[in-house]
């Protein structure tokens, strides 16, 4: 054969192979199987190859998926991964309590967990403890991309197009809705139609299990939770879920150029809206995953509505506001359980810490297996001094959590709950010296309530098994934390707006929350506040009766100077006004019941010749007994206003405006009356002449303890021009000069709590103005009650009365004709 | 100069005015006086006069009762002559496509239930507010064949049989004697049987309101309403009209807002929706609570003595069924005109045809979302005319005993008056039932999540939005 022949022969049989190649390749790559025509949605969002860790498509390397390089092939991964909260995959979401150091191990971002319709968060959360680099991959489990048997991934080869990329079906990418927040931070239930269901107990619902918050547009009584007067509660669980709102609303990107609003406090201040933003395509390239939340950029109240515009029935609403955050008002109750102890002292078989919730019957109980057993009742948050970014304070409700754990070492740093497992279980049952250490009534097994470190000896026998574990000097301690309440927002009808709910000894302000069960108290360890940068704590555990922890808030405390008017008073005054008032009243009854008697002894009084004088011209009769009303009328209402539960049939607001109204009515009365006196010269009358003024009035005063018992004539003579005995002129100028001016200003700086705050804290606030001003009250009206009994001192009981009203004053002729 | 004796009650007045008027000005905020909806609402606390002493003879025909009511209700005979309850007809109007105006009503239209009253009218009249209307002779100016007592019968034992006659065994004394306010039972007899069964025409009212929880109705539940408190009948015209047998619903027709003011709602939100959504589409959010509606109907799988029959599924008289519990309404716009379909109207075969398609769109500006049930049918019509079939189907000659379409079609056009070429098919025909019944209370209305967002129950696009409202606004007067 010659060469050449060869050539031709090796290069028709590489043709014919590679044909061949080529054909066989054909057919051994299966027809696509036909997929059933989905209508889908348009996705704006372009399709993409599955990319493993090196870049290459996963169909290839069967590898797991990475979303750096997935998505990152336009996003900018890099800048997303190292702006965001939520960069360790979800492990600390949850939260823990105790706290614990979970090992951050390297998880990537799973950002199919939140941007793809439906995610699968269970098969990820189970990878996350058995696989963790195919998390990302587990997310996508049933979506029709990815299978997995016996920890095993395959890639569905029909949800990808020839050229590797994603079928378009699979690649409708979304702004997280409510429910993908929900799958890791609380119960989310977006679904009108299906009835909600509480989770009781379940501490992956985290936000639910700590506060009992609960996302719905459901109305409470749609929904298909056992709750007490669920029929009764026509309101959606949470308002802004009724109204069509997402969390990412609130809680948005904060380089979103949407919402992204420019730190304010660094524009000039002509400029109120600065339009320069970042492109929607750069947004898109580099989405920043930090997203706004508590004390940031965060959406608050005030920054969607004009609260002010729908709350003209509130009085003082300034002096409201700056005091309570709108959350406590308008989240009063939550309606589902909430933890209230965690004991991580002590595990169940299950090897979870012994919990108890509120809001449950009875207060405070363990969660049963079914939830449908056990009646909801919901609770009532505690309302705690919240500091705000701007180092503002304001009472916002909370959930307050006592949780007991071992510590060790020097640090005292929790005790891995692995090891406290450790100490108690053996494979799926209690260790023996476990149960032999706390089995009370020795039936070889142990109780819910036997499980709980109450004595010295139960302690020591679980440290000694600690300490084999490796762990260093365990010991228990005891915390409780706060957990804010910002959700559950319901609308003004259901918003607390009753005055009394505060303004009453049961206000609602200092409304106590029972901490623990009674005799729950590991290691007899009392739980201390613990320190939080967004709480001051307004209050103090005690121990009530039954030797269960409470939390009581307090109005005075170094967090809070609060004065509620109806609940906050100050004894001592209150009791020094009502003896005052008492003693004026005693001294008058004793003094006209001696003036009764020493009339009726004197048989035949001389009656003197009378004349009528024109005492008392018409203004001054206008003011007095105008004033007269004002002052009972201010009287009156202060007092309800001072204990509206004495006048509970009186509303408190509105007898709050009349106090108001009365108080201008006085100033402006006694405005004019005093123009009228210094304009007409009757001024003089009201100031004392220096000389012989102390004799003068101790004359006066040896009258009305002796003369007027024997009858003798006035030792001063009343008329037109010298109305004013010398005691009278020291009473009223006491009374015009002192105590007038202060109740004046005292009830101006108290109406200035709302109108000039800042003034008002410098002079002392309400809790020092509120009390000063009740008494002065009451020494107003001990003047009250001893002027009208002076009155009777006339010529008949009636006399003066009379001249006041009338003007002429009877006055004996024979000592009018002395002068 | 003294004063006068009296001077200080000046002083007494002035003082008092001196307060008064400043806490009046600046304290008393005026209550919110708005209309009281019970104003509206019939006083029913006087006793019915007792009517049982006026019947005390013996009556062999309910004919026989008419003329003793005529006897003191002089006029009663002569009002019902003129009602659509007796007449079966409208008074004329004008239709469109038809050259002058003309009477509707059940007498001369089909529908897509029992198709044809006029094809079967010996068995149809049993709730025809007269004696004896069986064929075209029935002298519909004498008053003495009103049926007073199907109305007024308050004993609960009055009974009709075919042909609108008294049933036997019925003790007419009694029921004369007993007869007062129409109650629900007199109204339900008819209304909540209508289309052969309970709840099998409305959806919104069915055999359930005899006696509602107020979850249910909460006019008739928890304010124990009668029909005729909000149907107000003046010279035995009762008010309200139904979608299915006119053309036009708004001159006699009963509104929520006759009793409860439009500006009710604390939201204002709310009451921005009223200048495009009827108060029922909130408030009548699902029907059919307690029994089941019909929401389609098969002719054609009608004669098959194979199948097993299920009175919710499949009767051989009748064809195959499908029922549903708790339906959601379908909206749609409406301005109280509908384009009825009339005997011997040209129809599309190969399309649904609307037996009574409410008319109204998104730029209509008198339109309003309203909710309707729709009631699906597959019908006889005539493949050569392309008109609807009116099948004869009771008696001995019809279809639920001969089983022979074509002899009944036959016999229906005749009775009908209209062509019957002897070639038929089905067609399909939809009919739509205002949903106004069954208003729940105001905590089962729907919220904003009903239907706007995601998983709302609206089909934006289908109404002429260009998307949820809520973010892509809503129409333009």
């Amino acid at each position: 054969m010659k060469r050449s022949h060869l050539i031709l022969l090796v290069v028709l049989a590489g043709i014919f192979f590679s044909a061949a190649g080529v054909i066989l390749a054909q057919e051994a790559t299966p027809e696509p199987t036909p997929v059933v025509e989905v209508e889908i949605e348009p996705s704006f969002h372009p399709v993409y190859p599955l990319l493993d860790a090196d870049g290459i498509s996963v169909l290839t390397s069967g590898a797991p998926v990475s979303t750096v390089t997935t998505c990152g092939a336009c996003h900018d991964t890099a800048f997303i991964t190292t702006h965001t909260i939520h960069g360790d995959g979800g492990r600390t979401a949850a939260g823990a309590l105790p706290p614990e150091d979970i090992a951050n191990t390297d998880v990537e971002m799973n950002c199919f967990l939140c941007h793809m319709d439906a995610p699968n968060n269970q098969a990820r959360v189970n990878a996350l403890a058995t696989d963790p680099a195919w998390a990302s991959t587990a997310a996508l489990v049933d979506t029709g991309i990815v299978s997995v048997t016996d920890g095993v991934y395959t890639y569905n080869a029909d949800a990808f197009s020839a050229d590797g990329t994603l079928s378009p079906r699979y690649t409708a990418m979304q702004d997280p809705r409510s429910d993908h927040c929900g799958a890791c931070h609380g119960e989310v239930h977006m679904d009108a139609q299906q009835p909600l269901a509480l989770p009781i107990g379940d501490d992956t619902a985290w936000r639910t299990f700590t506060t009992g918050q609960v996302i719905s547009p459901q109305r409470i009584t749609g929904s298909g939770a056992n709750i007490s007067g669920r029929g009764e509660l026509g309101r959606a669980w949470d308002i802004h879920a009724e109204r069509v709102l997402n969390c990412v609303d609130c809680h948005f990107s904060i380089n979103n150029p949407i919402y992204a609003e420019p730190n304010a406090a660094a524009a000039p201040e002509h400029l109120v809206f600065d339009p320069r933003r970042i492109d929607i395509s750069e947004y898109v390239e580099r989405p920043s995953h930090e997203f706004a939340s508590g004390s940031d950029a965060m959406r608050t109240c005030e920054s969607c509505h004009d609260a002010q515009t729908s709350h003209t029935w509130l009085p003082y609403w300034n002096r409201h506001t700056s005091a309570l955050a709108c959350e406590t008002c308008h989240v009063p109750t939550l309606y589902a359980p909430a933890l209230a102890s965690r004991d991580s002292t002590v595990v169940n078989l299950d090897g979870s810490p012994v919990d108890i919730f509120r809001g449950l019957e009875g207060g405070l109980a363990a969660a049963p297996a079914d939830p449908l057993t056990i009646l909801v009742t919901g609770y009532q948050p505690v309302l705690l001094q919240q500091i705000d970014a701007d180092g503002s304070e304001q009472l916002s409700p909370y959930n307050l959590v006592s949780v007991w754990y071992w510590v060790s070492g020097e640090a005292a740093d929790a005790v891995p709950m692995d090891s406290v497992r450790a100490a108690y279980l053996d494979g799926d049952a209690y260790a023996p010296e476990v149960v032999a250490a706390l089995d009370a009534d020795g039936d070889g097994v142990l109780s819910s309530s036997e499980l709980v470190l109450d004595t010295d000896a139960k302690i020591a026998v679980i440290a000694e098994r600690l300490i084999t574990q490796g762990v260093a000097s365990p010991r228990i301690t005891g915390e409780v934390i706060p957990y804010a309440i910002h959700h559950n927002v319901i609308g003004g009808e259901w918003a607390v707006r009753e005055c009394s709910d505060c303004h009453s000894e049961n206000s609602r302000i200092v409304s106590a929350l029972p901490l623990t069960l009674s005799g729950r108290t590991p290691g007899a360890v009392t739980p201390m506040l613990i320190t939080d940068s967004s709480v001051d704590w307004n209050g103090a555990i005690t121990r009530d009766d039954n030797g269960s922890y409470v939390f009581v808030p307090e109005t005075q405390t170094s967090a809070a100077t609060l004065y509620i008017f109806g609940r906050d008073s100050v004894a001592i005054i209150d009791t020094l006004g009502v003896l005052i008032t008492l003693g004026a009243s005693l001294g008058v009854i004793a003094h006209a019941t001696l003036r009764v008697i020493a009339g009726r002894r004197r048989a035949a009084h001389a009656a003197g010749e009378v004349k009528q004088v024109y005492m008392y011209s018409i203004y001054e009769r206008q003011w007095h007994w105008l004033q007269t009303f004002v002052i009972f009328g201010l009287t009156f209402t202060g007092l309800v206003v001072h204990k509206p539960d004495m006048f509970s049939l009186f509303s408190f607001a509105w007898m709050v405006d009349l106090h108001n109204l009365f108080a201008i009515l006085l100033v402006i009365n006694a405005a004019l009356s005093l123009f009228y006196h210094l304009a007409s010269g009757e001024i003089k009358q009201f100031i004392p002449r220096p000389y012989g003024f102390f004799d003068n009035m101790v004359q006066q005063a040896i009258y009305y303890l002796r003369g007027i018992f024997r009858g003798d004539p006035h030792p001063f003579e009343k008329d037109r021009d010298s109305k004013m005995n010398p005691i009278q002129q020291m009473t009223y100028l006491a009374l015009l000069n002192v105590l007038l001016p202060l109740q004046i200003i005292t009830g101006v700086l108290m109406w200035g709590a709302q109108q000039f705050p800042q003034m008002v804290e410098a002079l002392g606030g309400l809790p020092f103005l509120a009390p000063f001003h009740t008494l002065i009250a009451w020494l107003l009206v001990t003047f009250v009650i001893v002027h009208v009994y002076m009155t009777t001192t006339g010529h008949t009981p009636l006399t003066n009365i009379k001249a006041m009203v009338m003007g002429y004053d009877d006055i004996e002729a024979s000592h009018a004709g002395a002068d | 100069m003294r004063d006068s004796k009296y001077i200080w009650l000046v002083g007494l007045g002035i003082t008092l005015l001196i307060i008064g008027v400043p806490i009046y000005l600046f304290t008393f905020d005026p209550p919110v006086v708005s209309a009281d909806p019970w104003a509206s609402v019939p006083d029913r606390s006087r006793d019915p006069v007792d009517h049982s002493h006026f019947f005390t003879g013996t009556y062999e025909t309910g004919s026989d009762i008419t003329r003793v009511c005529l006897t003191c209700h002089e006029d009663a005979g002569d009002q019902m002559l003129h009602t659509s309850h007796f007449r079966w007809l409208s008074e004329p109007q004008i239709v469109e496509g038809r050259d002058e105006p003309i009477e509707i009503g059940k007498a001369n239209l089909v529908n897509n239930f029992c198709l044809s009253a006029a094809a079967n009218l010996d068995s149809c009249t049993r709730c025809h507010t007269g004696y004896g209307w069986v064929d075209d002779t029935y002298d519909f100016t004498n008053p003495e064949n009103v049926d007073c007592l199907v109305c007024h019968d308050n004993s609960g034992t009055y009974v009709r049989a075919a042909g609108g006659q008294v049933a036997e065994g019925v003790d007419l004394v009694l029921v004369a004697q007993s007869v007062g306010t129409p109650t629900r039972q007199n109204c339900g007899g008819c209304h909540f049987d209508g289309g052969g069964g309970n709840g099998v025409k409305h959806g919104d009212l069915d055999e359930s309101l005899y006696y509602p929880p107020e979850s249910v109705d909460v006019h008739m539940g928890r304010y124990d309403f009668l029909c005729i408190d909000c149907h107000q009948t003046e010279d035995h015209q009762i008010g309200g009209q139904a979608i299915s047998v006119n053309t036009n619903v708004e001159d006699h027709n009963i509104a929520c807002t006759d009793c409860h003011e439009p500006t009710l709602h604390e939201d204002e939100r709310i009451t921005e929706h009223l200048d495009t959504v009827a108060c029922q589409t909130c408030h009548v959010t699902v029907t059919a609570l307690r029994d089941p509606t019909k929401i389609s109907w098969d002719w054609s799988q009608a004669g098959d003595a194979t199948r097993v029959e299920s009175v919710h599924e499949y009767l051989r008289i009748k064809g195959e069924f499908v029922y549903e519990n708790d339906y959601i309404p379908q909206i749609a716009w409406f301005n109280g005109n509908i384009a009825r379909y009339l005997v011997g109207d040209l129809i599309d075969p190969t399309v649904s045809t609307v037996l009574n398609q409410p008319l109204g769109d998104i730029a209509d500006l008198d339109s309003l979302l309203y909710p309707f049930k729709i009631h699906y049918g597959n019908q006889p019509y005539d493949t050569v005319n392309n008109i609807l079939l009116t099948p004869r189907t009771v008696g001995e000659d019809g279809y639920w005993t001969t089983f022979d379409w074509d002899s009944s079609l036959q016999l229906g056009a005749e009775l009908a008056g209209i062509s019957y070429s002897g070639e038929f098919g089905f067609a399909p025909t939809e009919m739509y039932w205002m949903q106004t019944h069954m208003v729940r209370p105001a905590e089962n209305a729907l919220t904003c999540t009903s239907c706007h967002g995601e998983g709302g129950r609206i089909d934006w696009l289908a109404l002429g939005y260009p998307g949820d409202p809520m973010v892509w606004g809503g129409r333009t007067p």
